[in-house]
């Protein structure tokens, strides 16, 4: 064998050896890169079930709420709004009894109207009429053709009436201040409409 | 040069070979140490408990920014203009009245 042969021989030795010993550190590398992905794939699942669930809770919790409190906000900033409407409502009715103005001498002609017709019966003698002082006179003169006796007697309501037969047995409800209430739900209804239609933009919660 | 001499290269060549695999070993067993390390952390209840209240503390920082969206609208509900309530009022005023309802 020549030396040529010789040297050629151990190069081929070394080549071999170095592209070995590459291939054993590439593959180590690899392996290593595994393990500590693995570590980190099961860390996570661990977080995941175990603090997980924790945040979850925590969400609830906080933003929840947040966002019930804030709903709380803005029911009371809307009920404020329909009080300050019905507040206005009431001074309005005021002004409208005391000026015995059309639409409010026409409310109170049809509330006796129907006071008298729901009381009136052959039972019935006699019934009270309550209004305010100011109305005393505006109802007597409405009532005299009634088919029933009346006595009338001053109460302090804005104004309107309520009538019971004098044996306490039937009533009816028709002053301002009933009326206001009977339909105080439904016109809360209709009065927020009315305001916050438009008022709230898009976003809400 | 002889075989003799190609032996003992073959031999060296051998020896680089083990020592590559030595050092493979290394790198998989500081691996393997930085994996344990890995998992000792996430068993630790301290980090645990911080990454919780962190994220409490985020939390909060977004339920701040929902009450601060709500008290604006809260805010803009409440500054409705007057004549609109006073369209309201009327509008009570003729229900009152009117004995439709």
């Amino acid at each position: 064998m020549s030396s040529d042969q010789i040297e050629a021989l151990k190069e081929e030795i070394w080549r071999r050896a170095r592209e070995r010993a590459d291939q054993i550190l590439r593959e180590a590398e690899a392996e290593a890169s595994r393990i500590i992905e693995e570590a980190r794939r099961r860390v996570e699942e661990l977080a995941r079930s175990r603090i997980e669930p924790e945040k979850l809770l925590l969400r609830r919790r906080i933003i929840g709420k947040a966002i019930s409190d804030g709903r709380r906000m803005i029911i009371m900033a809307k009920n404020e709004v329909v009080e300050r409407a019905f507040e206005k409502a009431v001074e309005k009715l005021r002004r409208e009894a005391e000026s015995k103005s059309e639409a409010y001498v026409n409310f109170l002609r049809r509330s006796l109207e129907r006071a008298l017709e729901y009381i009136s019966g052959p039972d019935i003698d006699e019934v009270v009429i309550y209004a305010n002082e100011s109305d005393l006179n505006l109802v007597a003169s409405m009532v005299k053709d009634a088919p029933v006796r009346v006595r009338l007697e001053k109460s302090p309501i804005i104004g309107g009436v309520n009538v019971l037969s004098a044996d306490g047995r039937k009533s009816y409800y028709s002053s301002i201040e009933s009326r206001l209430e009977a339909l105080k739900l439904i016109l809360r209804e209709k009065v927020a409409n009315l305001l916050f239609r438009g008022v709230e933009g898009k976003g809400r919660r | 040069m002889s075989i003799a001499s190609l032996l003992l290269e073959e031999k060296k060549a051998m020896m680089y070979v083990e020592e590559a695999r030595k050092r493979a070993q290394e790198i998989i067993q500081r691996a393997r140490a930085e994996a344990e390390r890995i998992m000792r952390e996430t068993a630790d209840e301290e980090a645990a408990r911080r990454e919780l209240w962190e994220y409490a503390e985020r939390l909060k920082e977004e339920a701040d920014k929902i009450m601060r969206e709500y008290r604006a609208r809260a805010e803009r509900i409440k500054a409705i203009p007057d004549e609109l309530i006073e369209k309201a009022a009327s509008l009570i005023v003729e229900e009152v009245l009117s004995h439709e309802l």
